[in-house]
């Protein structure tokens, strides 16, 4: 089979990653396809002005437990028991052929990826990461952050934040101790502003259920701006199981439903998220069968209490996502990252269900508590994960397995952190709830990277251009070539990164004489 | 393989037979009842007995013999030369399909008389087609399901050696193997009965939790105490009988490997506790229990929050606590008690009656109510302690 050009450059996946590398080179005007995963469509989202409306809503309970009632039962951060994040999650294991021990993978095949789930949290690596960075991305992080709009990440202010946030937030700036850093949490969600087809956060309250509005950014908001694009084509419902070459071209085979679709170009550039990607990108160097590390943050809960909130009625309008965005220096010279968040948009059972009191008890004390809590995570750096990633050959999509340890360095670190940020919060009217701190299981972070990274040492990497090694035209743009994980929230960080290697794509592209420019 | 549009059906108002002819007339098929007594509307009845010949006058064409009928108290040779006679006549009378149903006790030397008997009959009915069926449950409370129904409401079951297997098998399952056996898609002798080996006892004390919801504990009984007990149990007046048949019979059965057989008869066996959750008896059970969790949650169970219940646990129930929930409701949420309990709180919290009672009241009132909860509570824990464990 000859294979045709298609475009000058194929995007695998049109998560945060692929939307952010489409970007400078439709710009540039190069041709591109997206090719995604995603071939149905999504829960919609409710529509319920307040969250008091939503309390009162008699049919609330198809979203909190499900029609079937398959939610009831479950054990996961309410984060990904909804049914927009079961639907956005659905299938991933299978397609990916994944097989996991003591890990949590965390994948997507819905249009956006995970960013239809996400914290939303936009947050950019410190100096002392950047600095070890091997490219300058500080005018990248400026261009998609203007791109997707990001509110906070400045001085906090109480009046901006619901209750327990706010007098924690209030307190801090009246304090003044080194080495905990405290801000408005810098979320890609639109406040006071207006985008196309995205409205300004009404703070309705129900943003874990996926937000009506479109305040809250995901990648797939940014598709209907770049198909009106002529010289961009996106094709859903395309699974690329393989990458092949066939004379000079770089050819993604992919499935749609029963049929196998081939499709060619020059360059293809790899965002299908880190474990996806790297399925892809390991078979192609052949380097099936080698155990590669895999980085995910360790990370942790703990909530807090402020006493005098308790037995407050729950407000009518809140906000769900991260309030405030701390970094904590250790005492092991560790940097430390989290978000402090309210617990009053909840459902209850969330709490409820940690209480040791009697089934009714134990609501009515979730009720009383829910105004009152601040539910902070903690991060550490993915140096300290130690998880392996294989990548074998079996069929046409591959098979992979994810072998994960969280090592008692890291365990220990994680509870010091926690042990320092709860004496930072009490000095802020915040008490530990005793017995609240978790500790997740390696991957339940959902921030796996740094499988290929650029400058990395042996064959499995990328170079700074994130270029696989050996493999001509072949440009890793995801999570996978990330060098490390920083104890910040990486998602922007990987679509900075993204647009960078984009962007000196384009450059290049533009400059080669042969390259047909799209009108 | 022709389609057995017309069934000829002996004791098609047992156990089985009925639910053969509800099926089969179901399907459109039409249904020639051999027997006492006539079936339901829109059957034929001819006036038969076992030992009789095979009536004259029933056309042969696309019809297929359903042999159910078994005289409990007949002899013997009697028993075997009358199902002899009617599968000879019916071979005469053209019908092409004759299917014998046959037990998985049936062996040359079988401990029980009814498995030899199954047995010897097998020898005599030429190339017609033997179903050797295991323990059949679902459906009406009668024959050995409905027995095993009753014991499984007992206090205390002292049993025959309860470790000994059986192969549970749904009725609608042994309906779909008979109706396939009637269409010509297996001949010679079949094991229809479940593909997996079942302790004898768990089947029991499966029925106890999912019809009633509770535990049963079960006492191991050696044979021959069984045996004597049965014996004494024909001597002494004023308790009822039981037949040393049905226990030789339950203490005999040897294990048959039936997948390939169900797979040639086209019949998909499921475990049998996801069937007796959707008996009606399983059912029953499921929304009691929802029931009496909805309200430990703090709210009046609705028919619609008890479904919402029930669509959680397609498993069916469990077995819940005699003593008050609030007495022995586990510390955790890793017992299958303590996770019902706290779907049951999600259900209370995510409807209406649970929002408004969670919400009712001023500041204060609310945290007056949670104090007095709480002491309650506090009160509760030692017993809670000890009993939440189980």
């Amino acid at each position: 089979m000859t294979s045709v050009s298609d475009a000058d450059v194929i995007i695998v996946g049109s998560g945060p990653a692929g939307v952010s590398a489409a970007w400078p080179l439709v710009e540039a005007g190069v041709r591109v396809l997206m090719l995604d995963a995603a071939d149905t469509e999504l829960p919609a989202s409710p529509t319920h002005a307040t969250l008091a409306q939503w309390r009162a809503d008699p049919h609330r309970w198809q979203a909190e437990i499900g029609r079937d009632g398959a939610l009831a039962d479950s054990a996961m951060s309410p984060k990904f028991a909804t049914p927009l994040a079961r639907a956005t999650l659905a299938g991933f294991d299978t397609a990916a052929g994944l097989s996991t021990r003591d890990y949590v993978a965390i994948g997507a095949l819905a249009a956006g990826g995970l960013s239809r789930i996400w914290g939303a949290l936009a947050a950019r690596y410190g100096a002392e990461d950047l600095a070890a960075f091997p490219a300058d991305l500080g005018p990248h992080y400026d261009r998609v952050a203007r791109r997707i709009g990001v509110s906070g990440g400045d001085r906090p202010d109480p009046a901006a934040l619901t209750p327990p946030a706010a007098r924690f937030a209030a307190r801090h700036m009246a304090r003044r101790d080194g080495g905990f850093d405290l801000r408005a949490a810098p979320n890609a969600v639109l406040v006071g502003e207006e985008r196309e087809g995205r409205g300004a956060c009404t703070a309705c309250g129900l943003c874990l259920h996926g937000c009506a509005r479109g305040s809250i950014y995901h990648a797939a908001t940014e598709l209907p701006a770049l198909r009106r694009f002529r010289h961009f084509t996106y094709r859903s419902g395309m699974r690329v199981e393989r990458l092949a070459s066939d004379a000079g071209m770089n050819v993604v085979e992919a499935r749609a439903g029963a049929q196998s679709l081939r499709f060619a170009a020059p360059i293809v550039v790899l965002a299908a998220g880190t474990l996806m990607t790297t399925s892809l990108a390991v078979r192609r160097m052949g380097l099936a069968g080698r155990p590669l590390r895999l980085e995910s943050n360790p990370v942790g809960g703990i909530a807090f209490l402020m006493p005098h909130l308790i037995g407050r009625a729950l407000p009518d309008r809140s906000f769900g996502l991260g309030q405030l965005f701390y970094t904590l220096a250790t005492d092991a010279g560790v940097e430390a990252a989290g978000v402090f968040y309210g617990a009053d948009t909840l459902p209850l059972a969330a709490i409820a269900d940690r209480l040791p009191f009697t089934r009714a008890t134990a609501l009515r004390a979730a009720r009383a508590l829910a105004p009152a809590l601040l539910l902070a995570t903690g991060y550490l750096p993915g140096r300290f994960s130690d998880n392996v990633l294989t990548i074998e050959e079996d069929g046409a999509a591959g098979r992979m397995t994810i072998r994960g340890h969280q090592t008692d360095t890291a365990t220990g670190l994680l509870r010091a952190s926690f042990a320092q940020l709860t004496r930072h919060a009490r000095r802020r009217g915040a008490f530990g709830v005793p017995g609240s701190l978790q500790l997740l299981p390696p991957g339940a972070d959902a921030h796996p990277a740094a499988t290929l990274p650029m400058g990395g040492i042996g064959p499995a990497a990328t170079d700074n251009m994130g270029a696989l090694t050996n493999v001509p035209g072949v440009f890793v743009a995801d999570g996978a070539a990330l060098p490390f994980l920083s104890a910040r929230h990486p998602t922007l960080t990987i679509m900075a990164n993204a647009d960078r290697i984009a962007g000196a794509l384009a450059r290049r592209l533009c400059s080669t004489p042969e390259l047909r420019r799209a009108g | 393989m022709t389609r057995a549009a017309h069934l000829i059906v002996t004791g098609g108002t047992g156990y089985i037979g009925a639910a053969l002819v509800a099926r089969a007339l179901r399907e459109g098929r039409t249904v020639t009842l051999l027997g006492r007594r006539p079936g339901p509307v829109g059957t034929h009845h001819v006036t038969w007995a076992l030992g009789d010949r095979f009536p004259a006058h029933i056309p042969g064409q696309q019809a297929a013999l359903v042999h159910l009928a078994h005289d409990w108290q007949a002899s013997g040779q009697d028993s075997i030369a009358a199902t002899a006679r009617l599968f000879d006549g019916a071979r005469t009378a053209g019908i092409a399909t004759r299917v014998f149903i046959s037990s998985q006790s049936a062996r040359e030397h079988a401990l029980n008389r009814y498995g030899r008997l199954k047995w010897a009959t097998e020898q005599r009915i030429g190339d017609a087609t033997s179903l050797r069926v295991g323990l059949v449950y679902g459906g009406t409370l009668t024959a050995m399901y409905g027995l095993l129904a009753k014991l499984a409401t007992l206090p205390l079951l002292p049993m025959i050696e309860p470790h000994r297997t059986v192969q549970p098998i749904h009725l609608d399952e042994v309906v779909d193997g008979i109706l396939a056996a009637a269409d010509g898609q297996a001949g010679g002798v079949r094991a229809l009965a479940g593909p997996q080996q079942v302790a004898f006892g768990d089947v029991l004390r499966l029925l106890a939790r999912q019809y009633r919801g509770r535990r049963l504990p079960i006492i191991p009984v050696p044979l021959s105490l069984a045996l004597f007990a049965c014996d004494m149990t024909a001597r002494l007046p004023l308790i009822p009988t039981v037949d040393r048949e049905r226990v030789l019979g339950l203490a005999g059965t040897e294990p048959i490997d039936s997948a390939a057989d169900l797979a040639a008869l086209g019949v998909a066996v499921r475990p049998m506790g996801e069937r007796l959750a959707r008996e009606p008896a399983g059912r029953r059970a499921l929304l009691a229990e929802g029931r009496a969790f909805l309200r430990h949650a703090g709210i009046a169970p609705t028919p619609a929050l008890l479904r919402r219940y029930a669509r959680a646990w397609p498993e069916g129930a469990i077995a819940r606590p005699r003593l008050p929930l609030r007495w022995c409701e586990p510390l955790g949420s890793d017992t299958p008690l303590g996770r019902r309990l706290r779907v049951a709180a999600r259900i209370a919290e995510a409807s209406a009656p649970g929002e408004a009672a969670l919400a009712a009241g001023s500041r204060i009132a609310r945290l007056a109510r949670l104090a007095a909860h709480g002491a309650y509570d506090a009160l509760c824990l030692p017993l809670r302690l000890v009993l939440g464990r189980a």
